[in-house]
């Protein structure tokens, strides 16, 4: 490794990026990565689009001198979080960009950002029916027929049965 | 995954025929990723707030079922009964169809054996049905929810850590029954118990069966050495410490009565230790160190009857004996009406807890400290006219906030709650000390 101070990142289309290693000091792929193999020029980080590997490198800069403890991986979604104003540009975010975030912080083993992503993601689900959430992501595999069918949501009958 | 591509469905035909009728372009945007652990992540953060959406989230595919239905998104389940006031609006009977389907469709899963079992760490209910019986929702049956509501508890209990609970108090011993019997004691850290419908025939069945409810909450006592938390909001009536400390219950003449030394004051009031029932029913030397946090509502008097500030302070010192390790403490206390049409007055407590005369109780420990919907007025001398404290709020005035800290020399937070002007609306001040 050149320079243990800093770290480059390759994206999907080559792409790299060269930021110091303590911003990254959140993510469990880059500290074992380092642990490993840190005598490598580069790292790779194949899915990810250097859009959004940008945007991963923004949150991590902004919280690098953070002092909280480290989140579990995964972390614990009971546990209650406030939103920090920081972060704020991930909220305004269209879904399809969000998602590409969550997965990037899926990747990097980033759990502070992968719970800032979902939540937000939770929060955009919040409320609505089958059919809005259909229309708001589409998931690939959706066979209709399921849909239609699966109509558990009934009354509440007698000693708690469902009475359809 | 999927389980490969079908031919063609009713609504592809449908979606087809759409597009050749208006032109509309109906295109999938596909934008959720196929990594099943990002979804189930996101999956996680939904359940963690609304049980309604996981619900939602599991009708949408196939694929997303079997996700919604993996172990990891069901540590908590939060079924609220966001019951209608306004007979004619929609929007709250929405919100009341879809809460009252969700409790059915939990039920259901846990009857079918498809809900993970032993995974439910947190469960959260809330029904807050309106006083006034005739705004209950035409198709409310107490029984039927209750059986729904009682089978899914009985399935989660084992796995239980948190348990949060409010609703009407004919719930109450069997809610209390069916948690005790199959909670694990050590594993359940945190209990809210809260039955607060507040109507003159509940309050009557709470005090003719207090003896049969003390039992019930008895059965918490294996808990207790375990618990972190513990918020009790109930609407016991007419125990006295000796009952409180003993579980058993006084003779009427055996009540202290106004002119006994023991109320030195002399006030026509008896305070209710409604709360305080049942879990509270310890051995005086009892010791739960684990206990951190601490909420206590309703804590009233009544006029009418004999008050005594001794025994406040003698519920003071059953605290900080029996919980030493207490870092939060918040005293709610509430205006209620009672069936025999006497008022109750919940603001002695505040006085009585920062009386300056003679010995007073100290919390040494308590980091944390909500005084809500209390008052600081009438006739209780010791306090008001010493101190010129006028009201709750003078509470995070400076002189205030000097007899906050005699109390709890280690509070570094104070926060009031109090109801103030026309619209009685609810004022919150927070101080750091």
């Amino acid at each position: 490794m050149s320079d243990p101070a800093n770290i480059t990142l390759v994206t999907m289309d080559g792409t790299t990026f060269t930021v110091p290693s303590a911003y990254l000091h959140r993510s469990k792929l880059v500290q074992d990565w380092l642990r490993s193999e840190g005598d490598k020029q580069a790292m790779e980080v194949k899915h990810v689009t250097p859009f959004v590997l940008q945007g991963v490198l923004n949150f991590c800069e902004i919280h690098a001198e953070d002092t909280s403890e480290p989140l579990a991986d995964p972390a614990d979604p009971t546990k209650p979080f406030e939103a920090d104003p920081r972060d704020d540009a991930f909220r305004g975010m269209p879904d399809d960009q969000l998602l590409q975030f969550t997965m990037a912080a899926d990747i990097l083993q980033i759990p502070e950002l992968v719970r800032l992503t979902a939540q937000e993601m939770a929060s955009r689900i919040d409320g609505k029916s089958p059919d809005q959430i259909r229309a708001m992501f589409n998931p690939d595999d959706l066979a209709e027929e399921d849909v239609d069918s699966d109509n558990e949501m009934g009354e509440v009958g007698e000693e708690g049965a469902i009475s359809k | 995954m999927a389980d490969g591509k079908r031919s063609t469905s009713p609504t592809q035909m449908a979606r087809s025929i759409l597009r050749r009728l208006s032109g509309i372009s109906i295109h999938r945007k596909g934008i959720f990723p196929e990594t099943a652990d990002v979804v189930l992540r996101i999956f996680e953060h939904v359940a963690a707030t609304s049980t309604a959406d996981t619900l939602a989230l599991a009708r949408v595919c196939r694929s997303w079922r079997q996700l919604a239905f993996g172990v990891s998104v069901w540590r908590s389940i939060n079924l609220p009964m966001s019951v209608p006031t306004k007979p004619r609006d929609v929007r709250q009977a929405r919100a009341w169809n879809c809460d009252h389907e969700t409790l059915a469709a939990v039920a259901n899963h846990v009857r079918s054996g498809r809900l993970p079992r032993g995974v439910t760490t947190s469960l959260t209910f809330y029904a807050g049905l309106p006083e006034e019986e005739d705004l209950w929702p035409a198709c409310w049956d107490n029984e039927k929810i209750k059986n729904a509501f009682m089978t899914v508890l009985a399935y989660v209990a084992p796995g239980l850590r948190k348990f949060e609970f409010e609703a009407g108090v004919a719930w109450q011993a069997e809610v209390v029954e069916t948690l005790c019997a199959g909670a694990t004691p050590g594993r359940l850290t945190e209990v809210t118990l809260s039955f607060r419908d507040a109507t003159d025939e509940c309050l009557a069945t709470v005090t003719e069966e207090t003896p049969a409810i003390q039992r019930k909450l008895a059965l918490l006592h294996p808990f207790l050495p375990a618990l972190e938390t513990l918020r009790v909001d109930w609407p016991l009536d007419r125990l006295t410490v000796r009952e409180l400390l003993t579980g058993e219950r006084l003779a009427p003449e055996e009540v202290p009565q106004a002119d006994r030394p023991e109320n030195p004051f002399g006030y026509p009031y008896c305070f209710h230790v409604a709360p305080l029932a049942g879990p509270f029913v310890l051995p005086p030397t009892a010791v739960y160190p684990n206990l951190q946090s601490l909420r206590l509502a309703d804590f009233s008097v009544s006029e009418g009857e004999e008050f005594s500030l001794t025994r406040y302070d003698t519920v003071y010192q059953l605290f900080a004996t029996a919980f030493p390790g207490l870092k939060e403490l918040e005293l709610d206390a509430r205006w209620r009406r009672h069936p025999g049409g006497f008022r109750t007055f919940p603001f002695v407590y505040l006085d009585v807890l920062l009386r300056e005369d003679g010995e007073f109780i100290r919390f040494p420990g308590v980091e944390r400290v909500v005084l809500a919907r209390g008052k600081l007025e009438g006739d209780i001398k010791p306090v008001t006219e010493v101190k010129g404290l006028k009201d709750e709020r003078s509470l995070v005035q400076p002189e205030g906030v000097k007899m906050v800290m005699r109390k709890f020399p280690a509070a570094r937070s104070l926060e009031v709650r109090w109801r103030e002007g026309v619209s009685r609306k609810l004022k919150v001040k927070r101080v750091n000390l």
